[in-house]
């Protein structure tokens, strides 16, 4: 129980770059921002189709375009899966791309054990919407640069990644 | 040559929900699965999904990584809230009364590729 966190950076990423890709700096940056609400399935994804539509308008390529909307799209799921509510919050430096996923749940007891590919708690009628496939974590590592999930049983999960654009 | 949507809908006698204008799209590759994350997997261009999963999550995750088209398979009634935002967007949707299975070997029999299905974790 209590608090936990899970870090990961890509081989090859430089991690100072990633910590000057989360802070404020002098950096130009384009910011997007959604609440996502809780067993909102309809609306699952809204997030991430507003921050790919943004980002397709920069000069990123559409590899990196999709990268980043897959990640968010699985980030969001989850949110709307698993927690009461929760926030998506994007910003775009010349330089990468940072993504914010704050929920108000459950928590997740063993992150390391979320990691694994097929490990999963949705409910059969998540699973009967396509969902839950223990998938959503792992394929979020397999998109981006950088990623931590900070979490507190009964308090809520953060899961930030960065997706570096040079 | 390249296979069409219009191809498709021909071999499978599959009805045209929306999308009429976006028929002569050509099949890059052809996906087929009921998971959501599966399909977020497609990392190929022009991918077009065969799917029993007739939700609007289906639309949203095409729409992440742009399918060129989603054909319903085993007479799945989509919910009109797909067929809506798929007419808006222009985006095509036919459905079949075949099995999967049949909808699958009948596209396949076209000359359709498959696309590449790597799971996550073999990727990094």
């Amino acid at each position: 129980m209590g608090a936990s966190e899970f870090i990961w950076t890509r081989e090859g990423v430089d991690a100072e770059k990633i910590k000057g890709c989360k802070q404020q700096g002098e950096e130009e940056a384009v910011e997007i921002g959604r609440a996502i609400r809780g067993g909102d399935f309809a609306n699952a994804g809204a997030g991430a189709s507003e921050i790919k539509r943004v980002i397709k308008k920069l000069a990123i390529t559409p590899q990196i375009v999709r990268r980043v909307a897959v990640s968010s799209f699985e980030a969001e799921v989850n949110v709307t899966v698993y927690a009461e509510e929760g926030t998506i919050d994007a910003r775009v430096t010349p330089s990468c791309i940072y993504v914010v996923v704050k929920d108000r749940g459950p928590g997740i007891p063993d992150i390391e054990q979320a990691m694994q590919p097929g490990w999963t708690t949705a409910t059969p009628e998540v699973r009967e919407m396509g969902f839950g496939a223990g998938l959503g974590l792992p394929n979020i590592r397999s998109n981006v640069d950088y990623l931590k999930i900070s979490s507190e049983v009964g308090e809520g999960t953060v899961l930030e990644f960065a997706i570096m654009l040079e | 040559m390249a296979v069409k949507i219009r191809d498709v809908v021909n071999a499978l006698g599959a009805d045209v929900l929306s999308g009429e204008d976006g028929l002569d799209r050509e099949i890059g590759v052809v996906i087929s699965s009921d998971l959501v994350s599966d399909i977020l997997c497609c990392r190929d261009e022009g991918a077009f999904l065969i799917t029993g999963l007739a939700k609007i999550q289906i639309l949203r995750a095409a729409e992440v990584i742009d399918l060129i088209g989603i054909c319903f398979v085993r007479g799945k009634e989509p919910e009109r809230e797909i067929v809506a935002y798929a007419r808006q967007t222009g985006f095509p949707v036919i459905t079949t009364a075949k099995t999967m299975y049949e909808t699958c070997g009948r596209v396949y029999q076209l000359g359709a590729k498959s696309g590449e299905y790597i799971p996550p974790h073999k990727r990094e």
